[in-house]
């Protein structure tokens, strides 16, 4: 019998686990509840700006090809989880799609990688994101970005650009109290893309601290390429033409209002929104912030959780996690003497 | 295309089977004493027996080996049996595995067993487990620099000894597997001569990967089955017989460059009959010139430059036609410029055909005399690389920046226009900069 993985959710996490698991031999099965995988990475953009900038991007590559042509991978697109039965080494299935509701048998384990929602996407809140009216969001923006173009990435070339930091992240109010994680690192390289483009456009970052960032020479190096940083939340945001900033001047007790062609929100990393039912179904824990933890290894249960899933990670965090949770498994079936 | 299959053996049966499924027609020999000669070359085999003479494509030999260091025979003496990797020069990696297969299935009969090596290969997946595997039943893992064997020809008793720079062992056995080596048949010589092959102690035919393609010989199209050492024949027959067959099929395939002859101009000297390396030279009687054996021929061209009438050319290509106008050659980097090039290439279907894409693993690759040979048949030349410390090749990008300023020095000085030669930069999810380079180029 041929050795059997279920992947709930097509994006990095799991095209990379599936890719792995594949070419050593397994039958692969991708749930996918968009129209095609790739899920939130294939919409980025690259962030090189005259040389690499490490953004990980480039782990991706080839990647959603070569599982889309994989003879082993199975994907079933616009699909949603309906039920898991059985147990460990021999799970079936139940899932919604386009064809109606159908099953999956003898499965042997079960990779949960539902990916993360941006925060504009769950926001309550009364902002509007528009790239007409130069408020962006960090996702928006990333669709700016995989579309540039030689000229540059918008198609006037903006006198000065904000971006608001911890967007949805470090807020209790808006119940996620962690830092996102990612958000300092795609937010400084879009910065430093932006000034490569635009080098008159005076760059400007509100930020509570900055996690990833202040490490090391990284942030001297921004700071001499002329992006400026200013350590504050600022009171408020007003859209119009140009947008309008309010904030709390650092060290004196002034409020100061900027004019600002556009807006850069840098959202953060939310749970998945089905990761509650995802959690009933697959018995699993759901942690304060809404993210998926393990009750027990997968070595046990047959659940296996990769990427965003459980917790805010980066490219190369959700690369490798992917990868070694895929060789988890091929090491249990091959000390299972499982057949390839 | 016909294959012939030489000797005696229970698989001749199932080897039969897959030609034919891969459509081949065998031709079976069983009777290797009726043989009187074989000549000629992949592609054109010429077999002749008393009564006939067969023209075959490939050769198999499939004779089994009477006499072989046996594992099953000379066995319960205490003597381990060596597994050995790395000898005569370093085994491709991919031999560990079936290597380490090996082991443990002796291992798991209760035999000692040392496994030879030069380097620890710990790449690729599931290789650990093997590892483990193989130590949790007893397998010895040596690793050494040099080695050197002897054979006491009276006892068969291999003497095995190894240094690795500091000590010295040695170990006797009668059982020693080695990654390159198979043995022959009951008459090894009058085969190997038969079929020009190489012998080692008038034993065994030097191949390079006895565990994963172990039917390989030195020469194009003869194919060597042999026997294997008995504890899992069926399955590694069966391996051996898979991979001929495949390799077969991969040789029938159309060549698209060769070299070609005009028997007009052909002055039969032979010239390119002793140049060339690959034997694919033929004399062709009947027109008094020399003719190419298309199957053997690797389009190389010495045999272009040597010949003294200008008498070869290199079909598929034409040499000095000049340019079309706005054609556009790209080489392309595999890890940024061809996965950017497939994101739009649904956008470019209207310039497409002034455009011809050649792939390279690395931009390091591309070296200043390939652009300006391609100025030859393309108005412009694109050579696309990743972007600066994102090269996965240890910065192929640069060499392939110096080689361009190279070659702009090459055409400055033969008096071209050096903007003829683009370079850029990008990374695979810029797709749209290289769209609008590309549409620039092609005007």
């Amino acid at each position: 019998m041929n050795h059997r993985t279920l992947i709930i959710g097509g994006g990095l996490a799991g095209c990379t686990a599936a890719l792995e698991l594949a070419n050593n031999g397994c039958e692969v099965t991708i749930l996918e509840k968009s129209d095609r995988i790739g899920g939130k990475v294939r919409q980025y953009g690259c962030k090189a700006a005259g040389r690499c900038n490490n953004c990980g991007l480039c782990l991706a590559g080839d990647l959603w090809n070569q599982v889309e042509n994989h003879g082993k991978i199975t994907i079933i697109i616009g699909s949603r989880l309906i039920d898991v039965l059985g147990s460990k080494g021999d799970f079936s299935v139940i899932y919604k799609s386009g064809k109606g509701v159908l099953s999956l048998d003898r499965i042997q384990d079960i990779i949960v990688a539902a990916g993360f929602e941006e925060f504009s996407t769950v926001s309550s809140s009364s902002l509007e994101f528009n790239t007409e009216d130069g408020i962006i969001s960090g996702h928006q923006m990333e669709g700016l970005f995989s579309r540039r173009t030689n000229d540059g990435i918008f198609t006037g070339s903006p006198g000065s650009i904000a971006f608001i930091q911890c967007l949805g992240s470090r807020d209790v109010r808006e119940k996620a109290a962690y830092c996102s994680r990612v958000c300092c690192g795609y937010s400084t390289r879009m910065a430093r893309v932006l000034k490569y483009y635009y080098p008159e456009a005076e760059i400007v970052f509100f930020y509570m601290d900055l996690q990833w960032v202040e490490a090391g020479e990284y942030l001297d190096r921004l700071e001499n390429e002329g992006i400026k940083f200013i350590r504050c939340r600022p009171v408020k945001i007003k859209a119009g033409k140009p947008n309008r900033i309010q904030f709390e001047q650092p060290g004196t007790a002034a409020v100061v209002e900027k004019d600002f062609d556009i807006i850069v929100l840098t959202e953060g990393i939310h749970p998945a929104e089905n990761a509650e039912r995802l959690a009933e179904l697959c018995m699993l824990k759901v942690d304060k912030s809404g993210f998926l933890k393990n009750v027990k290894g997968g070595e046990h249960t047959g659940i296996y959780l990769a990427g965003c899933i459980s917790g805010p990670k980066r490219i190369e965090e959700v690369y490798s996690e992917s990868l070694a949770v895929a060789r988890v498994i091929l090491g249990r079936k091959a000390n299972d003497g499982g057949s390839l | 295309m016909k294959v012939a299959i030489l000797g005696k053996s229970r698989f001749n049966g199932i080897l039969k089977e897959q030609l034919s499924e891969e459509g081949l027609i065998p031709v079976l020999f069983e009777n290797t004493d009726e043989i009187k000669s074989i000549s000629g070359e992949i592609g054109q085999f010429r077999i002749k027996t008393q009564k006939e003479t067969t023209v075959a494509g490939c050769v198999i030999v499939t004779e089994e080996p009477t006499e072989f260091v046996g594992l099953d025979t000379i066995f319960d003496n205490g003597l381990p049996v060596v597994i050995l990797l790395d000898d005569p020069e370093e085994s491709p990696a991919y031999m560990t595995e079936a290597a380490l297969v090996k082991a443990i299935k002796l291992a798991g009969k209760r035999k000692k067993v040392l496994y030879l090596s030069k380097f620890v290969r710990t790449s690729g997946s599931g290789l650990e487990n093997l590892y483990k595997e193989a130590r949790n039943l007893g397998v010895v893992f040596v690793r050494y620099g040099k080695v050197d064997i002897n054979r006491d020809n009276d006892t068969g008793i291999f003497n095995i000894r190894l240094t690795d720079g500091y000590d010295e062992i040695g170990i006797d056995t009668f059982a020693l597997i080695r990654a390159g080596e198979a043995a022959i048949g009951s008459n090894p010589g009058r085969i190997a001569k038969l079929l020009n092959l190489k012998l080692d102690e008038d034993r065994y035919v030097s191949g390079n990967s006895y565990f994963l393609s172990p039917s390989l010989t030195s020469r194009n199209g003869v194919f060597f089955l042999g026997s294997t050492s008995a504890s899992n024949l069926e399955e590694e027959m069966l391996r051996k017989i898979r991979f001929t067959t495949s390799a077969i099929r991969a040789e029938k395939g159309e060549h698209t460059e060769f070299a070609e002859v005009d028997p007009g101009k052909c002055a039969f000297c032979y010239t390119c009959y002793r140049a060339c390396p690959h034997a694919a030279m033929a004399p062709d009687y009947e027109n008094s010139a020399m003719k190419n054996l298309n199957k053997a021929c690797q389009a190389c061209g010495i045999c272009v430059s040597v010949c003294p009438a200008y008498a070869v050319k290199i079909s598929g290509r034409n040499v000095g036609s000049g340019f079309a106008p706005n054609t556009l050659k790209v080489y392309s980097c595999k890890n940024s410029g061809e996965i950017a090039l497939g994101k739009i290439t649904g956008e470019m279907a209207d310039v497409y055909s002034k455009i011809s894409v050649s792939t390279v693993s690395c931009g390091g690759e591309i070296t200043a005399e390939k652009i300006v040979d391609e100025l030859k048949y393309y108005e412009k030349v694109l050579c696309v690389t990743c972007m600066d410390d994102a090269c996965r090749h240890h910065e192929g990008n640069k060499r392939s920046r110096l080689q361009i300023s190279r070659a702009k020095e090459m055409l400055k000085a033969a008096g071209l226009d050096e903007n003829r030669l683009v370079y850029m930069q990008v990374s695979h999810a810029m797709p749209y900069i290289l769209k609008d380079c590309i549409r620039d180029l092609v005007g």
